[in-house]
């Protein structure tokens, strides 16, 4: 099952430093035998994570993409079980999609191998596809679940899970630019930075962030060319690091003060926990594409490959994304870390405590955020892996760029700081919506239920009837 | 000839299912089984008629017919009459425990 | 000759009990065991003799078209195989619970075995007919065995629509014998094209709806919830396991040899009946309190996807309704002597009480687990592998509608077995009576592990192909009439 491709061992890459860096924070987040469980439960995914990106076919590819679902949900079903049953349901779904595409490419091709598949079975492979990195629309099992799993576990969902979506994704394309890819992308980053902004909900607010995060790797895939590909290969390995510390540095506010709701929280953290606050600091800072970070190197990198190809509105509205995502970690930070000021911080409680527990917990977020800082300072170290000669990255106008965006994000953040403390939820029109769809499926529902009255006549009734209509059936189409 | 028995046989078959679909009583349930069986059994006796059908040894015009549809038919009575007996059991050991024979009551067992 | 002993053995252990049992119990309780694999032993016999190449048995030495013929090819010889281990689970499962005390219960059960191995072995349509009965009224007995008001009702309505089904195949083969003058299934291949179309509709619908009221489709399953759900487990594991597979084999055997050229829109409506199966049988699953009646929706479901794969009619679609069928027997006698035991501990059926068992029944629950994630299609185990092929071969007929009907029911399944699980998981008190679980215990891990080991075959050993293989042999009707007539 041996893969020498790049793109695999890439995506290996990420998962094994972002299962190693959850394994020591599990020390440090569980006690006892929730502790094991979780570690062999993060071992598992692990392994097979593996066995997905060196898969050969299709089939093979489903079966350990559905195993990582079963171990992600178990995970879930630690803390909320209707969250993970939704999840559950929403990756049966996807891989059975993906199974009917797969279908259909052996019978029509004559092969399953990863990769390209025949047009009509396409649009299977890439739904199924679709639901895993939550494309809008059926994207509605990520905030719940990723929001609702304990911390290490969201750390894996939103730093790894998803990711093998994209991967399919990025297997299954081919060298042409793909519009639907590219609408989907720049809908999915502004519709994830908009709905993230209204969360009052730590957690909720970062897994909004993974949406808009997938529509940067989307889009990108959807340009065609190399850099496209390994802007999106790149987003999606710093991705797993700066989003996987983002949810560990919730995860210790949430075991510290008890609660992620930042409308509860005392907002002294970034002196209660200094060196949560300087890793959170450097998480923000790559997700919001400040040079130096991981997320400048792979946002100039998509970037780039937009500019290249003259698709200046994605380019744009990328750009628009990037200064929601500003403002919405500054919200983050401020209401979590800094609004209490330092009158408000816990006398007496500090960080050491947490330490008597182990300091593996910290080591993990270390790792994380060396490598964010790593890969951000020197991104050349990957050429070699994607084999792409690297846009200048330090190079003036990128700088400016990214720097113009954090500027603009702060600012307005500062202007509309009150309007947003409180957080609103809006689509109450969706909601309706969704409720009147609903009736047509429980009605079915209501009259076959009531079909199993428990009268005999009524059941010889059902089979005479439709024994006549089988017998019309046959007699209307008999050859 | 043979059509009106074929006919009829149909329509003894049409009426068992009748019987069982509009009556309330199972005993009534259980005869309209037997009419049905009647019925499908007066069919198959009824394709044995050969034309002009000759016995073996002794050339009587007319007085042999296929035995291969009797064979079939007493077989398929034996079947019935089983069926019918498991019925009837049934149908009394319902009766104490709803005190009824009334399809309509004997709903214990729904959804 | 081992062919006609696959019947008459078990038909004589059946005669024989009651000699036993007036001799006094202990000699009833020697000769069980023997009679059990004896039978299990010659079913296994007949299964392998006709495998690889048609075997044949005429009674009396009167060749096809005068006498009776038994005929074992390789589609009997897969269902007498999953006949024979049902039975035998089944069989030392309640030889387990009960004992040798209630010994009217192994008479009816041998009797059910007798016929349901002549339904399979038979080439004669009229003597398929009447072993057809015969393992019917077995089945109502068997049924209503337990005398409890649930068990006669059920046993009742399970009679009275089995009977009506069992009159429209006696209808259909009435009218096939006036067309044919033949009643020999081989004869009747041949000569069935030629009829005019109106008697073919006619015996078609006849026969479709008969054999799919006693499997369970659909339109026609009303008796089957109530049927599986009242019987004692053991029963339940066989009816739900085996019995259904017969009239599954009944149905596929005889739309493809009277059906396949003449009419091939009767494999459409075996789809169609499948697809509405799987849909029905999955949404009243969701709804449901009481854990055997849920597994008997899920029979339901479950058999829509083989009668999904066997509407196909392809040699791959034939192939996954079998290979379904294997796995759904191991599957469902699992989930119900598992379930049916702890039931029986807990003095409830109902789900939400049936809290606490993790704690109590470890291995048992875990059992169940495995059973579950393989019967929802979860790899690796083999309801997935099975899964894929019945989505490979809808893919290939162009039949999007069944492909994604079957990701759907995956879906759906999932949450109804999941509430199960998690009450099973919940904690609570555990069992209020207690049975020894070692048996079932033993069972259920048997066959989940047989569960795992078939899910990961496929990826070693191409079972998909000889699946196939089989199911092209099956769609291979002149074949089959020239080993049968040309004796």
């Amino acid at each position: 099952m041996a893969f020498g491709d790049p793109m695999s061992l890439f995506f290996a890459v990420s998962s094994t430093v972002l299962s190693v860096a959850v394994l020591f924070y599990n020390e440090w987040y569980f006690e006892g035998k929730e502790r094991r469980t979780f570690n062999f439960l993060t071992v598992g995914c692990w392994v097979a994570s593996i066995g997905a990106l060196f898969a050969q076919d299709w089939l093979v590819f489903v079966v350990f993409v559905e195993v990582v679902s079963l171990i992600l949900w178990r995970m879930i079903s630690f803390t909320d079980t209707k969250a993970a049953l939704i999840y559950l349901l929403a990756q049966l779904g996807a891989a059975g999609l993906i199974l009917i595409g797969a279908a259909g490419a052996s019978l029509e091709a004559g092969t399953m191998a990863v990769g390209p598949v025949p047009s009509e079975w396409r649009w299977f492979v890439l739904v199924g596809l679709g639901v895993k990195t939550a494309f809008p629309g059926v994207h509605f099992w990520l905030p719940k679940a990723h929001s609702a799993a304990p911390t290490p576990a969201s750390a894996l969902l939103s730093g790894f899970a998803v990711k093998l979506g994209i991967y399919g994704i990025a297997r299954l394309g081919t060298f042409a630019s793909s519009p639907e890819l590219l609408i989907i992308g720049s809908v999915m980053a502004i519709f994830g930075v908009l709905k993230a902004l209204m969360q009052h909900d730590a957690k909720r607010l970062l897994a909004y962030h993974t949406v808009s995060q997938l529509g940067y790797m989307v889009a990108a895939l959807g340009v065609g060319t190399l850099l496209g590909l390994a802007g999106a290969l790149y987003h999606a390995l710093a991705h797993a690091l700066f989003k996987g510390l983002l949810f560990l540095s919730v995860g210790r506010l949430e075991k510290f003060y008890g609660t992620k709701d930042l409308r509860l929280l005392r907002g002294s953290a970034a002196w209660d926990m200094p060196y949560t606050f300087v890793l959170f600091i450097v998480g923000a800072l790559a997700i919001s594409g400040f040079p130096g970070m991981s997320g400048f190197a792979s946002k100039v990198m998509i970037k780039e490959a937009l500019k290249e190809q003259g698709m200046y509105p994605v380019y744009w509205v990328l750009q628009a994304a990037g200064v929601g995502t500003v403002i919405s970690f500054c919200k983050l930070g401020y209401y979590g870390f800094l609004s209490g000021g330092k009158k408000g911080a816990i006398v007496g409680r500090k960080e050491g405590l947490a330490y008597s527990r182990g300091s593996f917990g910290f080591l993990g977020m270390v790792i994380l955020a060396a490598g964010t800082v790593f890969l951000g300072f020197d991104p050349e170290v990957t050429s070699g892996f994607l084999k792409i000669s690297m846009p200048g990255f330090f190079g003036w106008d990128n700088v400016f760029s990214s720097l113009l965006v954090v500027s603009l994000g702060v600012g307005i953040f500062y202007l509309v700081k009150d309007f947003l403390s409180s957080g609103f939820r809006g689509s109450v029109v969706l909601d309706g919506l969704w409720k009147k769809i609903q009736h047509v499926p429980l009605a079915v529902h209501f009259v076959i239920v009531k079909m199993h009255s428990g009268r005999l006549r009524f059941y010889l009734t059902v089979v005479v009837f439709a024994t006549l209509a089988i017998l019309l059936y046959l007699a209307k189409h008999w050859r | 000839m043979i059509k009106i028995s074929y006919a009829t046989a149909i329509f003894v078959f049409c009426v068992g299912l009748y019987t069982i679909l509009s009556k309330r009583n199972l005993f009534k349930t259980v005869i309209g089984l037997t009419i049905m069986e009647a019925g499908a059994l007066m069919l198959i006796v009824t394709a044995g008629y050969v034309h002009g059908g000759v016995p073996p040894l002794i050339p009587i015009e007319g007085q042999a017919v296929n035995p291969l549809p009797h064979a079939f038919t007493l077989t398929a009575i034996v079947i019935g009459a089983s069926d019918v007996a498991l019925a009837l059991a049934l149908v009394i050991k319902v009766h104490r425990r709803y005190g009824t024979v009334d399809l309509d009551k004997i709903r214990g067992l729904k959804e | 000759m081992t062919l006609v002993l696959a019947v008459v053995f078990p038909l004589s252990c059946a005669f024989l009990i009651p000699l036993l049992h007036l001799y006094g119990g202990a000699l009833l309780r020697k000769f069980l065991p023997v009679m059990g694999l004896g039978t299990l032993a010659l079913t296994l016999a007949a299964a392998l003799s006709g495998f690889n190449d048609y075997a044949l048995s005429f009674f009396g030495g009167w060749p096809a078209r005068l006498g009776v013929v038994f005929v074992v090819d390789s589609l009997s010889s897969i269902f007498l195989i999953l006949v024979a281990f049902g039975s035998g689970i089944s069989l030392l499962y309640s030889y387990d619970r009960m004992g040798t005390g209630p010994w009217r219960f192994y008479v009816i059960f041998f009797l059910l075995q007798a016929s349901m191995n002549g339904v399979l072995l038979t080439g004669d349509l009229f003597n398929m007919f009447v072993f057809y009965e015969i393992f019917s009224l077995t089945a109502y007995l068997l049924v209503s065995y337990s005398l409890t008001w649930q068990a006669v009702e059920a046993g009742l309505k399970y009679l009275v629509m089995g009977t009506v089904g069992a009159f429209f195949i006696l209808l259909g083969a009435a009218y096939a014998f006036i067309a044919n003058k033949t009643l020999n299934m081989a004869a009747l291949a041949v000569s069935l094209p030629q009829i005019p179309k109106a008697t073919l509709v006619v015996i078609a619908a006849c026969m479709v709806v008969g054999l799919s009221l006693k499997a369970g489709a659909f339109p026609f399953h009303f008796w089957l919830p109530d049927a599986h759900s009242s019987a004692l487990t053991a029963v339940s594991a066989l009816l739900s396991g085996v019995v259904i597979k017969v009239s599954v084999y009944a149905l596929i055997r005889i739309s493809l040899l009277f059906f396949g050229d003449p009419l091939p829109t009767v494999f459409d409506v075996i789809t169609a009946l499948g697809v509405i199966s799987l849909l029905g049988g999955h949404l009243m699953a969701f709804k449901q309190q009481d854990i055997k009646r849920l597994l008997a929706y899920s029979t339901v479901a479950q058999i829509g996807y083989i009668m999904i794969g066997a509407g196909m009619g392809t040699a791959m679609g034939i192939g996954a309704a079998l290979f379904h069928s294997v796995n759904h027997m191991l599957m469902k006698s699992g989930l119900f002597m598992t379930a049916g035991h702890l039931a029986e501990e807990m003095k409830t059926r109902n789900i939400s009480h049936m809290r606490g068992l993790f704690a109590h029944r470890k291995g048992l629950v875990l059992a169940f687990t495995v059973l579950a994630a393989a019967i929802v299609g979860v790899p690796p185990l083999n309801g997935f592998m099975s899964k894929w092929y019945l989505v490979m071969a809808s893919v290939e007929k162009g039949n999007l509608l069944a492909a994604l009907s079957l990701v759907f029911g995956t879906v759906i399944s999932a949450s109804y077995y999941l509430r199960v699980l998690h009450a099973f998981y919940a904690p609570g008190d555990g069992p209020k009576k207690y049975k020894d679980p070692r048996c079932p215990l033993a069972v259920a891990v048997v066959l989940s592990g047989c569960c795992v080991v078939l899910g990961l075959l496929p990826f070693f050993y191409p079972i998909g192909d000889i699946f196939a293989e089989v199911g092209a042999k099956a769609l291979d009707v002149k074949n089959y009439v020239a080993a049968v007539l040309l004796q």
